[in-house]
Order: C-alpha cells, then sequence, then structure tokens
C-alpha cells in the first residue's frame, strides 16, 4: 500500500513538474497520442489562441489545400472592414485527412466552441479512390477523440487532463523509430515553423509553372483516381457536417480550393497535354456538380475557385497549393464572396454567443 | 539391512564410482549433487545401483537431487523403500 | 485475452473478489468455470480440446491403475494417444499454414484453413503424460474427483505458457485449503511487479531499441548490429518469458496456490546442464524425468559404466530432440535441439575426465569464463531457435561479410540492468530478496517500477509518424 501512495505522490510531483511553465516552454508540442504532429500543434495553438484572444466563433475546416491557401490573420480584418460583422476564424485544416476525419474534428469543435461558422476548403482531390485508401482510423480509435466525443475512458481523460501523461506520450513518439527522434523532430521542426498563430500553414517555396510535367509524376498522379469513381464516402461524410451544422444552427460555407492549369492538362515534357486531361476535367465537373448537389439540399453557398485571379507567378507551393505569395489573393477573394453573401442575405450568422 | 550398512554400501559406491577418490573422507551430510561436485546426470547411475545392490527401483521422477542429495537422504530412501512405504 | 493487459487485470481483480467471498468447497468449481472462461476467450475450440483431453485421462487413469500390476503396458497406449494428438496437431499446424500459403499463391485469393494447435496444448500434454506414467510408477493415483482434475489442467495462470506442473503434486495442493497469509501475499505482489518488470520495462524497451528484423534480414545491417540483434533476442526472450511466469506465479498466489519456478538466473550457469536446469525448468526436468533418466538408466543396466558409449550419446541427443519437437514441427527447431543435444555430450565426454573435487569452488574468473560460453553457446544455437535453415544461413553468411562498427549502447544498458536484477537476487540466493529490503526503500523501488512499467507500456504501444509533404 506504501508503493501505490508513493506511486500517487510520484505521479503528482511529475504532474506537478510537467505543469511548470518553464517546463511546458521547452515542450515543442502537446501529445494526443496519435503521432500526427501537424495536428496536435494545430490543437496547441489554437489553446494558444483562445487564452490570448477568445474563443474563435469561425472554423476553416479541410486538408493541406485549406491549410495553406486561407489565412485568417487577412480574412479576418477584410471581412470586419466592410461588413461590420465581427468573425474571428481559426484555420483548422489537417493535412492528409479524409472528409469523414473532418466530420469528427467538426463535431469536437462544435461541442468545444459552438462556432457561428465553418468554411469548408475543399476540391476533387477529396474525393479520388487514393483518398479513401489512404485512410488511416487512428483519428477515429484516438482515446482522446473518443474521449471529446462523450465515451469515458481513462486514457483520454489523462490525455485532456495531465500534461505529465502527455509528455508521456510525445516521449513514445520516438519509439517506433527505436528511440531515434529525426523523424519526430523534422516533422517538429517542420510545423513549429510553418503554423501560425491563427492555425495557416505558411510557406514560401515556389515552382516554375511554366515546367511540364515528368511522366512519372503524372503516372503517379492519375494514380490517385483509380478508376475515377467519386469518393461516395467521402461525400457522405460531408453531408454528415452540413447535417451537423444545420442542426446546431451554424453557418456552412463551401469553398473549392484552387489548383493549376498546368495540372488539369496534365501537359507534358512534349509541351501538349496528356491523353487522360479530358477524363480528369470530366471527374472534376462530376465532383463539383456532386458538390452544387449537396449544397442545394442544404442550402449552402458553394463558391468554385476563381479563374479570373491573377496569381503572381511565385503563388504556387506546387501544382494544388497556394503558398504565402498566393493565398493572401485566394484569402481576399473569399473575404468578398462572404461579405457580399452576408449582405445580401444569401447566408445569415446566428447571433454572437454573448455568454463567451 | 539397517541403515549404517545401506550407508556403508551407498559411501563405497559413491566413492569409488561417481567421486573416484576412494581415499575421500565423505560425510553423511554432505550435498553430492547440488553444489556441483558430481554432474546430476550420475544420479542415473546411482539409480541403477540402487535398483542391482537391493533390488529396489526408485522411479525416475524421485531419483531427483532434493531427493538424493547426500549419503544420508540416499540411504533413508532406500530403506523407506525396502520397508515398503514408497 | 493476453496475460499482459489490462482487460486480463480486471479478470483477475474480480475472480479473486467472487473467489474470496465464496465458501472453500465452491472455490475450485469457480476456478474451473473462470478458467475454462478464459480459455473460451481465447477459442471456444480451444476449450473443447482441453475438455476432451481432460475426460480422456480422467478415465485412462483408472484403466492404467487396473492394469498395471499385469504389465500389460497398457500405460503406453495412454502416453501415445497424448503424444500423437500434440505431434499430429504440431504437424497438422505447419502442413495447413503451409498449404494455406500455396494456395493463396496459386489461386491469389485469402483461404480459410484452419487446424489450429491450441494456444497451451502443449503444456497440458505434458501434464497428462506425466500423470498416467506416474500412476503406472506408483507415485500417484488417479484423481477421483473430476472437478479437481479438470481444475488441474486449466487452471488459467498456468494454462497458456506454463510452468507444467505434476499432478501428484498439484492435486494435493488444490484438495487442502487455500491459505494466503501475509507472506505468500507479499511474495505474490513481488513476483507480479518483478515480472512485470522483466516482461514489460526490460524485455519492452529491447524490443523497441532494436529493430526486430536484425536476424531476418541481415543484409540491412552491420555485423554489430547481428551481435547485437542475437544478444538482444537472448534478453528478450528470457525477460520476457520469465517476467511472464513470475506474474502468473504472482497471480496465482493470491489465490493461494504456489506454482512452481520456471528461471533460476540461466545467464548465472556454470556449464551447459546447468543451464538446463535454470531456463524453462518445468520442461527440462520434465524431460529429464520421462525421457533422459529412462532412456540413461536403461543404457546402464547393461553396462553400468560411465564410460558406456551408448548413454553418453543417446540420452542427451534423444531428450534435446524431443525438446525441439515441442516447440514446434520444423527442421530447424530439430537442428536446434540437436545442437544442444551435442553441446551435453561434449560436457559429459569432458566430464568423464574431469576429477570430482569436493566442495571445491572455482575462482570468479573461471564462473565469469565458463558463463560467458554457455552464454555464447546458448545464443549461437538460438539462431535456428528462432530462424529458418535458409535464414540462419543468410544470418552466418552475413556476419562474416558486413562491416563492424560501434554498437548502440541502449539495448546493452537494458541488459545490463537485466543481468543486475538477476545477480541481485542470484547473490543473496533468494528470489524474494528485494523483502528484505527496508520498508521505505522497498516502497520506492515498487512505485518506481510502477512508473516504469506505466511509461514503458506506453512506448511499446506508440503510434508511428503519419507524415505528409
Amino acid at each position: 500500500m506504501g508503493a501505490s501512495t508513493l506511486f500517487l505522490l510520484l505521479g503528482l510531483l511529475l504532474e506537478g513538474i510537467f505543469r511548470m511553465p518553464w517546463v511546458q516552454s521547452r515542450l515543442p508540442f502537446q501529445a494526443y497520442g496519435i503521432n500526427h504532429i501537424q495536428f496536435e500543434y494545430q490543437l496547441m495553438r489554437l489553446q494558444d489562441f483562445t487564452r490570448r484572444y477568445g474563443a474563435p466563433d469561425c472554423f476553416i475546416l479541410g486538408t493541406s489545400q485549406s491549410l495553406r491557401g486561407i489565412d485568417p490573420e487577412i480574412l479576418n480584418p477584410a471581412l470586419q472592414s466592410s461588413s461590420g460583422e465581427k468573425l474571428t476564424c481559426y484555420n483548422f485544416s489537417i493535412v492528409g485527412v479524409n472528409m469523414s476525419t473532418n466530420l469528427l474534428f467538426a463535431e469536437i469543435l462544435v461541442q468545444e466552441y459552438h462556432p457561428r461558422l465553418f468554411i469548408i476548403g475543399t476540391s476533387f482531390l477529396d474525393y479520388t479512390t487514393s483518398r479513401e485508401n489512404r485512410y488511416d482510423p487512428r483519428f477515429e480509435e484516438s482515446a482522446w477523440v473518443k474521449y471529446k466525443l462523450g465515451h469515458l475512458n481513462l486514457q483520454g481523460w489523462l490525455i485532456e487532463h495531465s500534461y505529465a501523461y502527455r509528455a508521456v506520450l510525445y516521449l513514445s513518439y520516438a519509439a517506433p523509430a527505436f528511440m531515434d527522434f529525426s523523424e519526430v523532430h523534422n516533422e517538429e521542426r517542420k510545423w513549429g515553423f510553418q503554423l501560425s498563430e491563427y492555425g495557416y500553414g505558411y510557406s514560401d517555396h515556389a515552382i516554375d509553372l511554366d515546367e511540364p510535367l515528368t511522366e512519372a509524376f503524372i503516372n503517379n498522379f492519375l494514380e490517385q483516381f483509380g478508376d475515377f469513381g467519386l469518393s461516395t464516402w467521402n461525400l457522405d461524410s460531408l453531408n454528415a457536417i452540413a447535417e451537423l451544422a444545420a442542426e446546431n444552427g451554424i453557418t456552412l460555407v463551401l469553398v473549392e480550393m484552387p489548383y493549376t492549369s498546368t495540372l488539369v492538362e496534365l501537359r507534358g515534357e512534349d509541351g501538349t497535354a496528356h491523353a487522360y486531361s479530358q477524363t480528369l476535367q470530366d471527374f472534376i465537373a462530376r465532383a463539383n456538380a456532386r458538390l452544387e448537389e449537396i449544397a442545394r439540399q442544404y442550402h449552402l453557398p458553394f463558391w468554385k475557385a476563381p479563374s479570373h485571379l491573377a496569381y503572381p507567378p511565385d503563388a504556387w507551393h506546387d501544382l494544388y497549393h497556394l503558398n504565402v505569395h498566393g493565398s493572401p489573393l485566394f484569402t481576399r477573394w473569399l473575404a468578398e464572396q462572404l461579405d457580399e453573401a452576408l449582405q445580401s442575405g444569401a447566408i445569415e450568422l446566428k447571433q454572437a454567443n454573448k455568454e463567451k | 539391512m539397517n541403515r549404517e550398512m545401506v550407508i556403508a554400501k551407498v559411501r563405497e559406491f559413491t566413492l569409488k564410482e561417481l567421486l573416484k577418490n576412494p581415499e575421500y573422507d565423505l560425510k553423511e551430510d554432505e550435498p553430492l549433487f547440488s553444489n556441483g561436485t558430481i554432474d546430476s546426470f550420475a544420479i542415473a547411475q546411482l539409480g541403477v545401483f540402487i535398483e542391482t545392490e537391493f533390488g529396489l527401483y526408485i522411479p525416475d521422477p524421485e531419483l531427483t537431487v532434493e531427493n538424493m542429495d547426500t549419503i544420508g537422504q540416499i540411504a533413508d530412501r532406500i530403506i523407506e523403500g525396502l520397508n515398503g512405504n514408497a | 485475452m493476453e496475460i499482459v493487459s489490462l482487460q486480463f487485470a480486471a479478470f483477475v481483480l474480480l475472480s479473486l473478489l467472487i473467489y474470496y467471498l465464496l465458501p472453500g468447497r465452491w472455490q475450485n468449481r469457480f476456478l474451473l468455470l473462470a478458467s475454462y472462461y478464459f480459455y473460451i476467450t481465447w477459442s471456444w475450440k480451444y476449450a473443447l480440446a482441453l475438455l476432451l483431453v481432460t475426460l480422456f485421462n480422467y478415465a485412462f487413469a483408472f484403466l492404467v491403475e487396473r492394469e498395471r500390476e499385469r504389465k500389460t503396458g497398457l500405460v503406453w497406449i495412454g502416453v501415445a494417444l497424448n503424444a500423437g494428438g500434440l505431434i499430429g496437431l504440431l504437424f497438422a499446424d505447419e502442413l495447413t499454414q503451409t498449404l494455406r500459403i500455396w494456395l493463396e499463391n496459386a489461386f491469389r485469393g485469402e483461404f480459410e484453413l484452419n487446424i489450429l494447435l491450441p494456444v497451451g496444448f502443449g503444456y497440458y500434454i505434458m501434464e497428462c503424460i506425466s500423470y498416467l506414467l506416474d500412476i503406472q510408477m506408483k507415485i500417484a493415483k488417479p484423481s477421483r474427483n473430476l472437478e479437481t482434475f479438470a481444475l488441474y489442467l486449466a487452471y488459467f495462470p498456468k494454462l497458456i505458457s506454463g510452468p507444467i506442473e505434476r499432478a501428484r503434486k498439484f492435486l494435493p495442493l488444490l484438495e487442502s485449503e487455500r491459505i494466503l497469509d501475509n507472506q505468500l501475499f507479499s511474495r505474490s505482489l513481488m513476483l507480479i511487479l518483478v515480472g512485470l518488470v522483466q516482461n514489460t520495462i526490460l524485455a519492452g524497451l529491447l524490443s523497441v531499441l532494436v529493430p526486430s528484423n536484425t536476424l531476418t534480414r541481415p543484409q540491412d545491417f552491420s555485423a554489430t548490429d547481428q551481435i547485437l540483434g542475437l544478444l538482444t533476442f537472448g534478453f528478450f526472450l528470457y525477460n520476457q518469458f520469465a517476467g511472464y511466469t513470475k506474474i502468473v506465479r504472482g497471480i496465482s498466489g493470491l489465490f493461494g496456490i504456489p506454482l512452481s519456478k520456471n528461471f533460476n538466473y540461466p545467464f548465472f550457469s556454470k556449464d551447459f546442464s546447468d543451464f538446463w536446469k535454470r531456463w524453462h525448468i518445468s520442461l527440462s526436468e520434465w524431460l529429464r524425468d520421462y525421457i533422459y533418466m529412462r532412456l540413461s538408466r536403461a543404457f546402464l543396466r547393461r553396462n553400468p559404466s560411465r564410460k558406456n558409449l551408448p548413454n553418453l550419446f543417446l540420452p542427451p541427443l534423444a531428450t534435446m530432440l524431443a525438446s525441439g519437437l515441442w516447440h514446434g514441427a520444423r527442421l530447424h527447431l530439430i537442428l536446434w535441439g540437436l545442437l544442444n543435444g551435442v553441446f551435453i555430450i561434449i560436457e559429459n565426454v569432458i566430464n568423464l575426465f574431469r576429477k570430482a573435487v569436493p566442495s571445491a569452488r572455482p575462482p570468479w574468473w573461471r564462473s565469469l569464463l565458463n558463463q560467458g560460453i554457455v552464454i555464447t553457446l546458448a545464443l549461437g544455437a538460438a539462431i535456428p531457435f528462432q530462424l529458418s535453415i535458409p535464414q540462419s544461413k543468410a544470418f552466418l553468411a552475413y556476419l562474416s561479410l558486413n562491416p563492424w562498427e560501434l554498437p548502440d549502447f541502449r539495448p546493452l544498458g537494458v541488459m545490463a540492468a537485466s543481468l543486475l536484477l538477476d545477480w541481485f537476487a542470484y547473490r543473496h540466493d533468494d528470489e524474494f530478496v528485494f523483502l528484505r529490503l527496508r520498508r521505505g526503500l522497498q516502497a520506492a523501488l515498487a512505485a518506481l517500477a510502477m512508473l516504469g512499467i506505466f511509461i514503458v507500456y506506453n512506448l511499446q504501444n506508440a503510434p508511428t509518424t503519419f507524415i505528409y509533404p
């Protein structure tokens, strides 16, 4: 019995140590037991944000496309200046996830922050077969996610409340690489540097759009589409998010994230469009048609990525991600769209939550 | 057969066949196997010796280092067997 | 249900609670039910196999008792049926797996082909064989009580991986009243904690620190890593199995039923015969009692000389080959058995020329050297234990080709900790030496151990990193 008491005391001591600001400031991020470092950084940034500015009332959801394409630091002031409606958006886009995982995030964010607006940045890339195949069940199976969604469990409780337990989990991330922190460190450095206070994913890497695509890239890219069938599972998840928003009186906006024409044409080394370019364009058209259908069904706006924006030549991180030179233009356009929709009454926001 | 006679026979066998040192002054309670003086596989030899000398079969699971570590223990086990209390 | 899991811990706690609330005569019945429930969580088919084995041996024991005076050799039919069942299932398991892989390759589909060796089958079959033979040798009586006999075979702490208990010692334990005094209680808790330290912290750290494929993919590593991988395998296997046995002994102790010791600091063996008295003791003793001694005595009856050649060679070979086969019906395990048999033969021959010196203790450097030799040889033989024969060949070939470099010292540190833990108890010749420490120190060590177990348990279940561009 003495040992158990001591064990508890030691545990409490550890907890105390890990709660000291001095120790906390030396930990790169809080580990939630999933080892998706951008996600875990994102959670920590969101908590910092909330402490500093209060809870955001608008979230941007999506994948790396919206993470790199929508910068709340530009969106928020642009919105405020024109419509007078004060909205604080936070970019909670998580790289590589499926729409079904975004649904989980949306549920957690609804419970925790009672937002007024969700902006989902999406594109045809979210509905390919390979996206579905790359689904990783770890988010869904995570003890913390389960806990947050109301399924009580000890591990989830510990992750949510214990700083020491999160430190243990952080330590555990190195274990699969044989206690070699290099992989974790690389990811850590990358996201520690790239994620802004508002959750935006900063990148100043730029590609040359005139460069033809290599055969290997094209083949690789086409492989994502399998037999060009739409991922109904991800479309259904989008439906479910719309449902969730409607139930909670949250306004939902769908916006198509931009990609380059080079990508659609699949212009190869010989300078001509690839034979599959037409098939790809058909796929995009079908995906967008389904998105429009969902938008109609739930009375949401669905804004296609504008083709008239004059992006500077160094605006692209790669063929379907904007970078820090391209995202301001897109973000400002998005702000205008929102503004217009709010003023015309096309969308309405519920009253700001006064208790906060 | 009394205990002294049994011990004498067991001692003679142990010194000659197992220890190969007939001059050694082996005490009744001196461990033979447990401290590694004799390697324990020789215990099979002891079993066969008891069979031929005393006409007593000690089953293998009982022919163990714990049961047969000193000549005193061995003699006691033999007498017990001969008296039919096995 | 795995033994080292929270689920099992809950099962044990709940069982203990019910067990001590029940009156004495209901306790065995409850343990039997709990044991079968535990086995069914693995598979109901396993439980059915156990039930059949139990009923057969329970009934057959009476036949053996009736016929033993007439020397009809009836007992051997029972032994053969038990052993044949085990060997048949070992081969069937192996064959169906091979056939399944072959079918899957040939027809590019998935095939369900299941003749599986039930978990723990090898352990309780050994118990049955010894039970029948002991009755034949008149050192045991058939159990009249089917419930007790069924519990003897099914008792859940020892069901999956032993220790192999003998009916003549275990049945009386089950029939007597359970007394859980302070000593047994504290010893049991200590065993569980030390077992968890070995099984979770030491074996767990070794499994995360050293790549698991150093043995199977030697081409990707240096010669140093290969040796480190082999050493790690040895220490991992030891700490995992010895730790496991300590945990189940501790759990069983909490029910007031002590189980036998299965490991006795094997890394401090002075020679190979000594090693086998210290490693997986309950199996070694079984093999000694029912194979080695039987053969050895048969040869010695014809020629009682120490220099009896068949006696020097055949019993060790037969025993170790049987041990190899017991571990699985595979050629490389037979080779492993053969190697170990040869080691013992060489030792027996050397012993012929060694003069027995009563009570002589070798100097410390000799003991250390001997221990080193035993560990090296045992690990060498462990190559074909863990790897198939072509894999073993590749391992040795790459060992001579691969470059040498500075080793990773972290796993070596873990192994040193493992040796230190063993040495502490070995030096005091007391498994429970930790209970002799001062109370405060005991509590502090136990608390640290719990914290370590908690942390390493998490390390072991760590997810791999998601990496996106």
